[in-house]
């Protein structure tokens, strides 16, 4: 009877534990959720990355009709929600050096407004800033890896 | 040794860079000599008998590493209770006897340590010998006990300076600072890396920072937000002050050889030209020209070309500009592609980075048009002289890990292949040493006798 009476508070504790181990996990995340929302809400406030990247084959700043498909959806969101600030990311992979590599990114970033502006997007609005091949979004390492890093990347404000 | 200077003195074993086209001057660097042994020289004496001695033996240690290092000259250190009793060291017959007892070495280095009890200095005298027994080089150092305690390590580097000068017939480099770009900070050390110090912290990146000819300021870019900007640092003042403001973006400066102008590319509307800036009357004068990226490496010791990099004809090669007439020739000729060029400092040998297939590696150009690799390390770049002409800095990546590489420097010798590491501080980029002692190096109590 007493082993019963023992056994029953020992999963009845055990069963508290859990409870406020769960409870904490939930409030925990939610916390974090919560923050995660905060942050995510005045990034959106303060700028949003318009996706997909533009990709272009190595060394090189043409815009491909491939990738011309891509920034006309840009230039009709641009029109349609009445974007007034525009930053241009030019980036690269990793082959060649820092400075070649900024030049680089500046020539794509200037192509990609380009192409912009000649569909009727104001170019008082754009500002084109380079990061050479200081901000890899994957490997160098592969083939693959590298064409991902070749890119421009939009942000509207 | 590393087995990659190994394979690549195999494969291009003996290569003499011939007679210059551009100055009419012989000079031969005989690179990567499979055969080549580093010249032994003898030290005779470096002690006190006093309490001062750790220093002299700190000295001592110093000028031993500095030399052997070069991979051009390997010391060895003796004593002789002989040399202690002489002042004047051309007149002595036991010295003379001394000197050809050791005549195997191709230079004999004398150190004479004493104290004046009545000025309470210390007396170093040091006298450099060639292996016939004529003296080549006099000089001394009188210290105070505190001067001693400061400077010992500069005046260790400097006696080095002048041995490897009276032995190899080059500038030293041992007193001169290496200048470099860790993360936001730009970075001073010794030419080893010892001793660093954050001269400028920026708010995300610093690049290609450059000493100018008199040593007095150092250019380099801030990299902010995909934006990048020129400052000038002013050693003296120890202060930044930026260049001028641009339309585009600012890039790889340099000093004319003269330092009265700056060299530097704009990157603007997607060409990137490279401007010569007057650093007096402030005019802007434009270069390059053409649908192209141009970036500027330097000039020429006399200032009649600028060597530089451009992609005009499809792929970036190397170009010299003539600033006389205005033209540039297409001078780099092999297959990959060809960044960073920099003339030596005396004169006809270019130094650049290549890529081949992904690879990166560091090339001499000869401008009788001879290419040869010296070095194929992981992801090497931005390679610059030593004030010798002889040695060679670069960058290189030790780890990658997602792309994020770890960096590192070489100090290479030409001749021998011989390779230092140097790892002064993290995430170390665009390493460049100096032409001289810089003046918080310059010592004053140097004489010569």
């Amino acid at each position: 009877m007493y082993l019963n009476k023992l056994k029953l508070l020992f999963v009845t504790s055990l069963l508290l534990i859990m409870a406020a181990c769960s409870s904490n996990s939930t409030a925990g995340d939610s916390q974090k959720e919560n923050k995660g929302t905060t942050k995510q809400s005045k990034q959106q406030a303060n700028k949003v990355v318009f996706s997909p990247n533009i990709y272009f084959a190595f060394d090189k700043s043409i815009i491909e009709p491939s990738q011309a498909a891509v920034l006309d959806k840009q230039v009709e969101k641009i029109k349609k929600e009445g974007i007034k600030k525009i930053t241009i990311e030019g980036h690269t992979d990793s082959i060649g050096t820092t400075a070649y590599n900024i030049a680089l990114g500046e020539r794509r970033a200037n192509a990609t407004k380009k192409y912009l502006v000649q569909k009727g997007v104001d170019s008082n609005i754009i500002k084109i800033v380079s990061y050479g091949k200081s901000k890899p979004i994957e490997s160098n390492d592969t083939s693959a890896g590298r064409a991902k890093n070749r890119r421009t990347v939009t942000l509207f404000k | 040794m590393n087995n990659i200077t190994k394979i690549i003195k195999l494969i291009v074993g003996v290569w003499l860079l011939g007679s210059s086209y551009l100055y009419g001057v012989n000079i031969e660097v005989d690179v990567l000599n499979e055969n080549y042994t580093p010249v032994s020289i003898l030290i005779v004496n470096f002690y006190t008998t006093d309490k001062t001695n750790q220093y002299f033996q700190k000295i001592k240690n110093i000028i031993s590493q500095d030399l052997e290092e070069s991979g051009a000259i390997e010391p060895r250190f003796t004593d002789s209770n002989v040399i202690n009793n002489y002042t004047d060291f051309s007149e002595n017959e036991d010295l003379k006897d001394l000197i050809s007892e050791y005549s195997r070495y191709s230079s004999i280095t004398l150190g004479k340590i004493t104290y004046n009890e009545n000025t309470q200095l210390y007396n170093i005298t040091i006298v450099i010998f060639d292996s016939l027994g004529n003296i080549n080089r006099k000089f001394g150092y009188k210290l105070s006990k505190r001067d001693l305690e400061d400077s010992y390590s500069n005046i260790a580097h400097d006696i080095a300076n002048e041995i490897y000068h009276t032995t190899i017939d080059l500038p030293g480099y041992f007193l001169s600072s290496l200048v470099y770009a860790a993360g936001n900070k730009l970075m001073m050390a010794d030419y080893n890396g010892k001793n660093p110090e954050v001269l400028v912290k920026t708010k995300e990146r610093v690049m290609s920072p450059i000493i100018s000819p008199d040593g007095n300021s150092i250019l380099y870019v801030d990299f902010f937000k995909g934006e990048s900007t020129i400052y000038i640092y002013d050693l003296y003042f120890k202060k930044s002050t930026q260049l001028a403001t641009f339309q585009g973006l600012s890039l790889a400066p340099v000093f004319s050889a003269n330092g009265q102008d700056i060299l530097f590319s704009i990157a603007n509307k997607g060409v990137t030209h490279i401007f010569r800036l007057n650093l007096d009357e402030k005019k802007l004068q434009k270069l390059t020209s053409g649908y192209s990226i141009n970036l500027a490496g330097n000039e020429s010791v006399d200032g009649k070309y600028l060597v530089y990099n451009s992609d005009k004809s499809g792929k970036p090669e190397i170009y010299l500009f003539n600033n006389k007439v205005k033209t540039s020739t297409l001078v780099s000729y092999g297959e990959g592609t060809y960044f960073t060029p920099s003339f030596s400092p005396m004169g006809n040998i270019i130094l650049f980075t290549k890529i081949i297939n992904r690879q990166f590696v560091i090339g001499l150009l000869n401008l009788g048009h001879q290419e040869k690799l010296v070095a194929k390390d992981q992801a090497v770049e931005s390679p610059s002289w030593l004030p010798d002409g002889r040695h060679i800095i670069y960058q290189y990546a030790y780890k990658q890990q997602k792309g994020e590489a770890q960096y590192g420097f070489f100090i290479m010798d030409l001749m021998s292949g011989y390779k230092i590491q140097i790892q002064p501080t993290k995430d170390v980029r665009d390493p460049q040493i100096s032409k001289e002692a810089l003046y918080m190096k310059k010592i004053n109590t140097k004489y010569s006798f």
